[in-house]
């Protein structure tokens, strides 16, 4: 019994702290998405921005974590006001030009920085080491960080829409542009307004899933993927849904990893093919159930 | 104030106005009739830059800017057709954003003179806006366009889909506005509603103005009586 009860624990505390990481990375994509009804495809590569423009000032500027943090969020908000400015607000009309240019463009950045910085994988020092004992349970104090942050992220990013009245004007251009324009809003201002705070949470959580995960050239699909589903699964826009979405699918790939533990612990003799070498599909999974289940998404309205 | 003229726009290769002169002056009230596609909501998205057109608009002497915000700016304020209310939003949050031009304002006395026009915007204050009534979600945008204080209101077929007890209440609505200072350029199918206050009236049809005039000579003209009055 007792031993269920470290298996539950376990599952249950780093299902939570994945899950608030994943709610992240999907933030900034699931703002593009509602307020200007754009599938940005090159969401993961600025998260894969972010993470390389914190390594590099750490590795070759001799920067500390925090700097290197700051300047990872400022330039990939800039990458965010570049991106719309440059190429989405010219083809923005056309949804499938969008999805082609926007997944060319993360090609580009995966092919620059394999010319730049190799194929190798690189680590990103935490920001503090070490681990901490919550209960039975070993838990590598960084997550804890990045679980805090993102926290923090969400929390004041629901604030600002909310409360703050460019978040409200951007709420009211995500419900409907054409009225926004009617009452004297710049639409294109608040566009360009979303793509720099989708930039910034893309900064943000890139240096986060850095430190916990990895870097590499090919780091920017799983983030994309992820966010992706989160979208679909918590209703297209919904920032609710997408916390709720991200932690199914957050609890699903913690399940998968301790899939032959629970066996064990529970002398289940089924599933036994399902191990940590299937967390990736979890995502996609949950999404084509919920294609089928619910199209609109849990949250979702149907349009 | 709002004068028109030689307006030419085209859809593709379709040519939807044709030629379109018109001019509203200070405190009007004027209304657009004509059948469905005669061009009514195109000349409306012309006149507030939505659309593009070929020909001069001027507004107040000035020639009028080709982009929304602006043209909103000048005072110039379209309630579109279909509404284009924030759904999500609350009433209040809808009015409000409505004054988003306004660089100083009193929310609540602005409020006020909206609650006053139409009493139950008052008591769906904090519904969103999604789940009022065809009329309700019409008196809002109405609201919503007056929160920009209009010098000019642009308003497109705030009649379509009403019962006839709300559409008594728009028009008094309406007529309220106009007494209160604020010009009216409004486009309706329904000609008995845009006759019942309008001082002047233009017909509207495949693109063309084919008739200008009061509303008294409208009553009396054959060709509008048999094909927009029902013969009556």
């Amino acid at each position: 019994m007792d031993q269920v009860f470290v298996i539950v624990e376990r599952i249950v505390i780093y299902s939570v702290l994945i899950s608030a990481l994943y709610a992240l990375v999907a933030l900034g994509f699931t703002m593009i998405f509602g307020v200007g009804r754009v599938l940005n495809l090159a969401h993961g590569a600025f998260l894969m921005v972010g993470a390389y423009t914190a390594w590099f000032a750490q590795q070759y500027l001799h920067w500390n974590l925090y700097s290197a943090f700051a300047l990872a969020v400022a330039l990939c908000t800039l990458l965010g006001v570049v991106f719309y400015q440059g190429l989405v607000r010219h083809v923005q009309r056309s949804p499938i030009v969008t999805l082609i240019a926007t997944l060319a463009c993360a090609l580009i950045i995966e092919e620059l920085i394999k010319i730049f910085f190799t194929t190798n994988t690189q680590l990103l020092a935490p920001f503090i080491s070490g681990s901490i004992e919550i209960h039975k349970t070993t838990v590598i104090t960084n997550r804890i960080i990045a679980f805090g942050a993102s926290w923090l992220a969400i929390l004041l990013f629901w604030l600002f829409v909310h409360r703050a009245r460019w978040g409200k004007v951007i709420l009211a251009t995500a419900q409907d542009h054409e009225g926004a324009a009617l009452v004297g809003i710049d639409v294109r201002r608040v566009y360009t307004l979303t793509w720099a705070i989708s930039g910034a949470l893309a900064g943000i959580a890139g240096v986060f899933f850095a430190s916990w995960v990895k870097i590499d050239p090919f780091m920017w699909r799983d983030p994309l993927i992820i966010s992706f589903a989160i979208v679909v699964v918590g209703g297209l826009g919904s920032l609710k849904g997408s916390i709720v979405a991200a932690y199914l699918i957050g609890l699903l790939e913690v399940l998968m990893t301790y899939s032959p533990s629970i066996r064990v612990c529970f002398s289940f003799r089924c599933f036994e093919f399902l191990g940590s070498s299937w967390v990736g599909v979890s995502s996609l999974l949950v999404l084509i159930a919920i294609l089928f289940i619910k199209p609109e998404g849990l949250f979702g309205r149907t349009e | 104030m709002l004068v028109i003229e030689d307006l030419n726009v085209y859809y593709a290769k379709a040519h939807v106005l044709k030629n379109v002169s018109l001019r509203v002056s200070q405190g009007e009230f004027v209304s657009i009739i004509g059948p469905n596609g005669a061009g009514k909501t195109t000349l409306l998205r012309t006149i507030s830059g939505l659309k593009d057109g070929q020909g001069r608009l001027s507004f107040n002497g000035a020639p009028l800017p080709r982009d929304p915000v602006k043209v909103v700016q000048l005072g110039v304020i379209h309630c579109p057709e279909g509404r284009h209310l924030f759904p999500e939003m609350s009433v209040k949050d809808n009015l409000l954003m409505g004054a988003f031009r306004l660089k100083n304002f009193d929310p609540e006395s602005e409020l006020e003179k909206i609650y006053q026009l139409f009493p139950i915007l008052r008591e769906r204050e904090r519904q969103m806006a999604r789940t009022l009534s065809g009329g309700e979600q019409q008196m809002l945008a109405i609201g919503r366009a007056l929160m920009g204080r209009p010098e000019l209101l642009l308003l497109d077929e705030p009649t379509l889909g009403l019962a006839p007890i709300v559409r008594k209440t728009i028009a008094e609505a309406l007529k309220q506005i106009n007494d209160s200072g604020v010009t009216i350029l409004l486009a309706e199918q329904n000609v008995p509603f845009a006759l019942a206050h309008a001082h002047r009236v233009y017909l509207l049809e495949t693109g063309v103005i084919v008739k200008a005039g009061t509303p008294e000579e409208f009553r009396a003209d054959e060709h509008v009586q048999q094909v927009y009055l029902g013969g009556v």
